[in-house]
């Protein structure tokens, strides 16, 4: 349980040489964006010696393919590196290591291909009340992307626009074109917003917690307007949320992460139905649900660790009321637990004769060898990324 | 998600020592399905709908009520496309005349332009129930549309049904709740 230190931690990867196991929606052909090996380390401190420098482990070695007409959710909880993924995917951050590929052909760091980037993978963001700039129209939010991109000569700049606001189902178009952020719901606004996103046609949306700050009635239509480019318009989507309910409603493939890794990812419905990993069943408990009728047992409370130390194996080891000893020792690789499902788990080493993969509501703690008690001793800081 | 259940369950256990009763304001009504002992729904300034949580769950009422439960999707079962509420929350600064959900529901009648229901038992109720809509479909000149209507499976009463057992056993205090949308949308957050 004694947390390696940064430099360190990357010894403990057993997976380093093999292929990564590629997370996302399985569908023939190349897809539209995947990324290879993600990583991304944040410097704490740019001063002091060297040596002494830490780094916040935000983005561990990710492997993840969105394929054409697909939506895939990444879930998880505050800190968990998931929306730093999706800014990685936007090259809004550089990674530390790792690449991307468009198409299947690896993403330059010239101007050019950063603005071909840029226009094919495009980010809605968490808050329409602030991703809009509330001193201009609607129309200045939509031409602006067209423009900076020359999609449209300045003869169809406006009929364009009403194209956009007609297919994220504002309508009439000409009654909101003229209208400024204030005049709008928050629903409406997270309309234009991805009208925005929707303007240079791009191929993948990013959407960071797109319905958050949503009220509750419309959220739904939000998540349908998503549902509907993907089976109309054929784009690659990845939801990030942390509603594991709402990633199950929309999602092709559900990604669960956790302190930066990845550590189970399936098909939606199976990924909830069927758990596999520890920490997806305990995301699952402890989301709401009227179905339930008896209060859930939380196994593996505690909050996520410091990524600046992260611990060292597996990062749930601490928290994890089923941990082993080599939980504690070294990172456990994706094993396949179902058609499609992987869990980077040591409860899932194929094989094993200990293997006693817990149900999501068995209670099998006591057979399973712990190496650390369900109720972490030492409290691992609470993580300060967002 | 995990850090919300605890401070639940902290509440929760307080709530059993020291014995007061907790006012529970919330959006999320899955959540409060789960929580409470009864709940009361909040749109545009009134309370539209009271009962108790598994009644509520079960059968509303009022069709704000229903929109709602329409809004959250389940964690089990068939995935079917769900479609929340059409439009958006109204302007407190602009009601609609009558009920001041009649633009955004799908059963709104003439009356509900023009008059503004009040929060009163629905006429259909089988004694025995303590329940309150604000709705003019409740009022017994019709019978409600169906998932609004009075429904077999939901007959049952108070104790019956495994959440309501728990509701109504003998804990020293009760939890209300009440859940609405935000209903202003210009509102800075």
């Amino acid at each position: 349980m004694t947390p390696t230190s940064g430099g360190a931690a990357a010894t403990d990867r057993p997976a380093d040489t093999a292929a990564p196991v590629v997370h996302g929606p399985r569908r023939p052909g190349v897809p539209v964006l995947e990324a290879r090996r993600l990583t991304k380390h944040f410097p704490v401190s740019q001063f002091g010696p060297a040596s002494r420098r830490q780094v916040v482990h935000a983005v561990e070695d990710i492997s993840l393919a969105l394929p054409r007409g697909t939506v895939t959710a990444v879930v998880g909880e505050s800190g968990s590196g998931k929306s730093t993924l999706a800014r990685l995917l936007t090259q809004l951050i550089t990674p530390t290591s790792g690449e991307l590929l468009l198409n299947g052909e690896l993403v330059g760091s010239d101007g050019r291909s950063r603005r071909e980037y840029t226009r094919q993978v495009h980010l809605v963001l968490q808050d329409p009340f602030s991703s809009l700039n509330s001193v201009h129209s609607v129309r200045y939010h939509l031409e602006r992307p067209l423009k900076l991109h020359r999609r449209s000569g300045r003869g169809e700049l406006t009929a364009k626009t009403l194209e956009l606001l007609e297919r994220v189902s504002l309508s009439p178009a000409a009654d909101f074109i003229d209208k400024y952020p204030h005049e709008l719901s928050g629903g409406q606004r997270q309309r234009v917003a991805i009208a925005r996103g929707l303007a240079v046609e791009p191929k993948v949306l990013l959407a960071d917690e797109p319905v958050s700050m949503l009220d509750v009635s419309i959220r739904l239509g939000v998540l349908n307007l998503l549902d509907e480019l993907r089976s109309r318009e054929q784009l690659a989507v990845l939801y990030v949320t942390h509603d594991i309910a709402s990633a199950r409603y929309l999602a092709d493939t559900v990604v669960v992460m956790y302190a930066g890794e990845v550590v189970e990812s399936g098909p939606a419905a199976q990924i909830t139905d069927a758990p596999a990993h520890p920490y997806t069943q305990l995301l699952l408990n402890a989301a709401p649900d009227p179905g339930r009728t008896e209060p859930p047992v939380l196994r593996g409370r505690g909050s996520p660790p410091s990524l600046v130390n992260p611990p060292g194996g597996c990062r749930f080891h601490p928290r994890c009321p089923f941990a082993m000893a080599v939980c504690a020792e070294s990172r456990p690789p994706a094993f396949s637990v179902a058609a499609d499902q992987v869990a980077a788990c040591w409860l899932h080493r194929p094989g094993d004769p200990e293997k006693n993969a817990p149900g999501p509501a068995a209670d099998t703690a006591g057979d399973v060898p712990r190496a650390a008690e369900p109720e972490p001793g030492p409290a691992p800081a609470p993580s300060t990324n967002k | 998600m995990v850090t919300q259940r605890e401070i639940l369950e902290e509440l929760m256990q307080l709530r059993e020592r020291l014995g007061f009763a907790i006012i529970f304001i919330t959006h999320d009504l899955s959540l409060l399905i789960e929580l409470a002992d009864s709940i009361a729904v909040m749109y545009a300034g009134r309370l539209v709908e009271r009962a108790g949580a598994t009644e509520l769950f079960r059968s509303p009422r009022h069709p704000y009520s229903l929109g709602l439960l329409n809004s959250f999707p389940a964690l089990h079962g068939e995935r079917v496309r769900m479609e929340g509420i059409p439009g958006s929350p109204p302007s407190l600064t602009a009601l609609p005349q009558g009920c001041a959900f009649h633009p955004r529901c799908a059963f709104a009648l003439d009356r509900c332009r023009t008059d503004t229901p009040r929060l009163a038992r629905p006429q259909r109720e089988p004694a025995g129930r303590e329940r309150l809509a604000a709705c003019w479909l409740q009022d017994g000149r019709q019978s409600p549309p169906g998932p609004l209507a009075v429904r077999l499976n939901d007959d049952a009463g108070p104790g019956t049904g495994p959440a309501s057992a728990s509701a109504s056993a003998p804990a020293p205090a009760s939890a209300s709740a009440s859940a609405s949308g935000d209903t202003t949308p210009g509102s800075a957050r």
